[in-house]
């Protein structure tokens, strides 16, 4: 026995991973601490909840053909609708716009200088909020409603959809290029024939992805007055009618799965082609918030 | 012991895997079963831990029946088969430690698993296994570290902190380059022999096969078409069990580096 | 015989491939997505003549935006504070929800009919926008930053938990199988051979949500969850631009920096 246990190696040290989880602990109890939040509240919660959903359940299950509650369906649906029309017109003005400059930022297509430029307005654009571009540029230009809402989306999906589209036009395959400009292709034929046939699967899957952001994206839009289902939301839940509310969180809740849903099999058939599959294990999409 | 009573096995998609196979595995046997890929040498293999699930017939093994268990006689036949896979199956990110106390899983509480915490009983037992081995060095290195070879011996460890009386093996060394393919087989070889754990393995070496094995069954077809010693099967039984001329790629074809003295015997 | 097969492959020469089916559904997609960009367009009432007519509308918001008042992002620095702490407290809590409820949605680690049922309320948890859930959580627990962890609590489960059951779903299947063969159970198939495996990712996603949670701060602050959106909300009311773009631009700068940290930490974890 103890012969064995001569042979054994050390152990490595446990005391960096133990002192990680404690400081991570640590941390974490020194926010709770430090937020000073009203903890106590947390007992009653589920309690008021229960009653909130309850009271949401009564709107969704009365009778959806009889007044008001019909109004309340159609109206969540109309602002819903707005709010979809505000997302897509968004993906529309920031795909059309990130596609060229995405070849100005992509090391494979331009010279480094114009890389380096290109990128950081991207940075610049990615890191201020829609909701100052809302408000600072867009609201005072174009008034209250969605067009203001779809502009700001847009210029902010710029940002994202830009970088993404150039990290995939610099990771196509080499080969097929280098083939175009051997025939003697001018830059322009060379990035026509091969590169965009290459990246414009993953390009168009990024499109459709932030189209579902730019739904979620747009709600904070609306309680400034943009339109969109943002802009009930908040009027219905400071007057406190759960019936209605009930109501919107469903249309939200249903279609944006259902947008979802149709996306991501969209998706899923662009990249991955009618019978192909996909090659598990990379989500470049994770990198856009 | 493990007795097959005419057991046919076919997957959800029709496909045929075992078509009829009989047999008995006496303890302590070391079977080295061939065939060309597709014959059903890995649903046969597969079938004795339950990870195919029998069809018809009736499958025995130490008594207790696979065909028919509950999930939970399952999990309890496994804990006492060991299993070898081609691609070594480690989780490269732990230590190789952990990977062998893997073999311990179905002997520890959940809870104990989930905290991590296996005691030192079943720690005592995996550094036996790695040293059975030659890797006991190794223990607190990530298993990504090692080379092939090195990634199936602790796999092989792994099999026997399961302390189990027998171990199926399916294609252990094919993605082994000739040398250590045989030193691989050498070790399984002497812990079995040290051991006597009943063993059935899957190998597509006839050379291997034969400088190995105490019996050598030959599958075509989910059926079993031979059925004897190492001395028996000559060259016109291997091309009768794959119905074509021997090539040069059914051979490892390299002299084994290292010869146990046991080995020769 | 020879001659007939040369005669053949000679009235065939040039050898040109079938011409390919046309390709119906990438047509029918363009078609498709044009109708609705045409209707959502006219929808929206979509025009850029404001850029000509109103251009000089924004001068005076955007002049304020561009003269902004340092001083103030200095005064509320306890609201920073509180925004850091609100996204620790998230972040670690959703992150910790998320891995379960991950490890519960995946096929590999969860029997066909739990994760069916996980898949689906993942989706439907998701679907509402952070803001829903702030307004949500400010009716049950009253305005301030106790409503913006719970707010951001389940925003953080819906992207870190479906993130990592992806990352589940592809991890490599051997280690697992192995699991099975030794006769573990499914929750310790789970532990030893599936979180190890997906780890890395989820620390990555853990660091990515933190950092979306203090861009979120301003949605969460304004709908009522505290911290330096709440001062947004309150700056926005008194049209105090210039105190606005100074909180804004210390955000950024805030936002820039915890990237680069992440990513260090990032690398000497994995």
């Amino acid at each position: 026995m103890s012969e064995v246990t001569t042979q054994r190696p050390h152990p490595p040290s446990k005391l960096p991973k133990t002192l990680g989880m404690l400081a991570t602990l640590a941390v974490l109890l020194v926010c709770i601490w430090a937020v000073n939040a009203p903890w106590s509240r947390l007992l009653d919660a589920p309690g008021i909840f229960g009653d909130y959903l309850r009271l949401m359940s009564e709107g969704v299950l009365a009778n959806p053909t009889a007044d008001p509650h019909q109004g309340y369906w159609v109206s969540a649906l109309q602002y819903m609708l707005e709010s979809l029309q505000m997302a897509w017109v968004g993906t529309m003005i920031g795909a059309a716009c990130s596609f060229p400059v995405a070849f100005l930022a992509a090391r494979t297509i331009s010279p480094a200088p114009v890389v380096a430029v290109t990128r950081m307005i991207l940075n610049v654009i990615r890191a201020v909020p829609e909701l100052i571009i809302a408000v600072a540029i867009m609201m005072p230009i174009f008034g209250f409603g969605p067009l203001a809402g779809a502009l700001a989306l847009g210029v902010g999906s710029i940002g994202t959809l830009g970088k993404l589209s150039s990290e995939a036009i610099e990771a196509v395959d080499p080969r097929p290029v280098e083939a175009v400009s051997s025939t003697g292709g001018n830059k322009l034929q060379v990035i026509w024939w091969g590169v965009v046939p290459q990246a414009l699967p993953e390009i168009l899957a990024f499109w459709l992805y932030r189209f579902e952001i730019n739904i979620r994206a747009g709600a904070i839009l609306g309680l400034l007055g943009a339109g969109g289902i943002g802009s009930i939301l908040s009027q219905l839940f400071q007057r406190r009618v759960w019936d209605r509310i009930g109501v919107t969180l469903i249309v939200i809740i249903v279609v944006t799965v259902i947008v979802d849903q149709i996306s991501a099999r969209v998706r899923h058939r662009i990249i991955a082609g009618p019978k192909g599959s996909l090659t598990p294990g990379r989500e470049p999409m994770a990198e856009m918030g | 012991m493990i007795t097959f009573r005419d057991v046919h096995v076919t997957y959800p998609t029709g496909t045929k895997g075992l078509d009829g196979v009989s047999l008995e595995i006496s303890d302590g046997e070391f079977v080295v079963v061939v065939g060309l890929s597709g014959a059903g040498k890995s649903t046969l293999v597969r079938a004795i831990n339950g990870l195919v699930p029998v069809t018809a017939g009736e499958l025995e093994v130490n008594g207790r029946r696979v065909d028919g268990a509950s999930k939970r006689e399952l999990r309890r036949l496994r804990g006492e088969v060991g299993m070898i896979f081609q691609s070594f199956n480690l989780v490269t990110r732990v230590s190789v430690l952990n990977n062998v106390l893997m073999g311990r899983l179905a002997r520890t509480s959940t809870l104990a698993t989930l905290v991590g915490a296996y005691g030192s009983a079943n720690k005592d037992i995996a550094f036996d296994a790695l040293e059975r081995v030659g890797i006991i060095e190794k223990a607190y290195t990530r298993a990504s570290q090692l080379s092939g070879g090195q990634q199936q011996r602790v796999a092989i460890a792994r099999v026997l902190a399961q302390q189990a009386g027998v171990v199926l093996a399916d294609e252990p060394v094919a993605s082994l380059d000739p040398p250590t393919a045989h030193a691989v087989m050498s070790d399984l070889r002497r812990v079995q022999r040290e051991l006597g754990i009943t063993t059935v393995v899957n190998l597509h070496f006839l050379d291997l096969a034969r400088s190995f094995a105490d019996r050598i069954i030959g599958m075509r077809a989910g059926k079993v078409v031979f059925d004897g010693t190492a001395d028996q099967a000559d060259d016109s039984v291997f091309e009768d069990i794959y119905g074509r001329s021997l090539r040069a790629d059914d051979v490892v074809a390299a002299p084994p580096v290292t010869i146990d003295p046991e080995d020769r015997a | 015989m020879t001659a007939t097969a040369t005669e053949r492959l000679g009235e065939r020469t040039p050898l040109r491939p079938p011409k390919p089916a046309p390709r119906w559904a990438m047509w029918a997609g363009v078609g498709v997505a044009a109708i609705i960009s045409v209707y959502c367009l006219w929808a929206i009432e979509f025009t850029l003549r404001p850029l000509v007519t109103d251009l000089t509308n924004g001068q005076e918001v955007l002049r304020q935006f561009f003269d902004p008042n340092w001083a103030f992002a200095w005064r509320v620095r306890d609201q920073w504070l509180v925004t850091v702490e609100i996204a620790v407290i998230a972040s670690l809590i959703g992150c910790a929800f998320a891995l379960v409820l991950a490890l519960m949605a995946s096929r590999v680690t969860a029997p066909t009919a739990l994760y069916r049922v996980m898949k689906l309320v993942l989706a439907v948890q998701r679907s509402l926008p952070d803001l829903a859930w702030v307004l949500l959580f400010v009716t049950v627990v009253s305005t301030g930053p106790l409503a913006g962890i719970l707010a951001l609590i389940m925003f953080n489960i819906g992207v870190a938990a479906k993130l990592t059951a992806e990352s589940i779903d592809a991890v490599d299947p051997g280690p697992v199988e192995a699991a099975q063969a030794v006769g573990a159970n499914a929750l310790q198939r789970a532990r030893v051979a599936v979180v190890p495996q997906v780890m890395p990712s989820f620390v990555s996603y853990s660091f990515y949500v933190f950092e979306l949670n203090i861009r979120a701060s301003l949605v969460i602050g304004m709908g009522g969850g505290g911290g330096i959106g709440e001062v947004i909300r309150v700056q926005l009311a008194s049209f105090s631009y210039a105190n606005i773009s100074a909180v804004v631009a210390v955000l950024i700068v805030v936002v820039f920096a915890l990237d680069q940290l992440s990513r260090t930490i990032r690398r000497r974890l994995i």
